[in-house]
């Protein structure tokens, strides 16, 4: 048995500050750099804005003498999210898309449903990732999925997604395709998608 | 501005109650779980939005009606991922999906 010397401690780690790509832990230490460099990234605009908006929303635009101190507690205590890196023009672009095929998906289920004779084209098909990446862009394709007319995710794999169709057309792989496109845009680090 | 609104709230709100109506009927009448989601999860979350739409017309300030179409935005994420996690566990329990062409198309 070999203890271990009291004399071999480990050197502290040197301080992250400055970053502001990745989010810089706070340090035991209290370095007073990596500190406001924590705050800076947790307070920006983009989060206290929104944090905001919907304090206005929930409180219908009272109370702000409680607001600002759960806002800025909530904006410290929350965790980054990859929303940031998000591109907002191509998510502008989504929300009306999004909309219509709810709207779309809605009145084909329901115009399904009220048919006297009951006749359906399910199918469960596969769709291959083509050009979207690991990560949460495939989980927010897996979810938007289950709005888009007659499409409903069963299983999300590594390589494809498994998708039951209500009622399946030859346009719905190609709608899943455009999808998945659109979805890749909203990522801005990411390189040009034909 | 709030006439009109105050004119196509009724219209939304009945608008909604029939795309429920039909979500109930699709329940009701779609053969097996993976059809009865697609009911519920599409004509449902129409009917919620058109529902939620209608009563933020009435709404008595900004504020307000946009807290309603929050309710909207939770519910469509909620029933979302809850859809697929119905699905998945009904698939990984051995259900099969019913098909006209075979149990797998690709």
């Amino acid at each position: 048995m070999t203890p271990p010397s009291p004399a071999n401690h480990q050197p502290p780690p040197p301080p992250r500050g400055g970053s502001d790509a990745q989010a810089p832990q706070r340090t035991t230490t209290g370095d007073p750099v990596s500190v406001v460099a924590w705050a800076a990234v947790r307070l920006s605009a983009r989060r206290l804005a929104g944090l905001a908006l919907l304090w206005w929303v929930l409180t219908e635009g009272s109370a702000w003498a409680w607001g600002v101190p759960v806002i800025l507690i909530t904006a410290l205590a929350m965790p980054l999210s990859g929303l940031s890196r998000l591109h907002l023009p191509a998510c502008l672009a989504l929300c009306p898309v999004a909309l219509w095929l709810a709207l779309r998906g809605g009145v084909q289920v329901a115009l399904l449903a009220c048919r006297p004779r009951l006749d359906l084209h399910s199918a469960v098909i596969d769709h291959r990732w083509s050009c979207l990446p690991e990560g949460p862009g495939r989980l927010f394709m897996a979810s938007l999925i289950n709005l888009i007319p007659g499409t409903l995710t069963v299983r999300l794999a590594a390589d494809r997604l498994v998708v039951h169709v209500l009622h399946l057309t030859p346009a719905t792989t190609r709608d899943l395709a455009v999808l998945e496109r659109r979805i890749a845009r909203l990522h801005a680090d990411q390189k040009e998608i034909d | 501005m709030t006439e009109g609104l105050a004119l196509i709230a009724p219209w939304l709100i009945a608008a909604g109650v029939l795309f429920f109506m039909a979500g109930a009927l699709g329940l009701w009448r779609f053969p097996d779980v993976y059809s009865r989601l697609h009911a519920l999860t599409k004509a449902d979350n129409l009917g919620l939005g058109l529902l939620c739409l209608g009563l933020a017309c009435q709404a008595a300030s900004v504020s307000a009606a946009l807290k309603i179409l929050l309710v909207w935005g939770l519910v469509l994420v909620a029933s979302s991922i809850g859809a697929t996690l119905m699905a998945s566990t009904a698939l990984a329990r051995g259900l099969r999906p019913r098909t006209r062409r075979g149990s797998r198309d690709s």
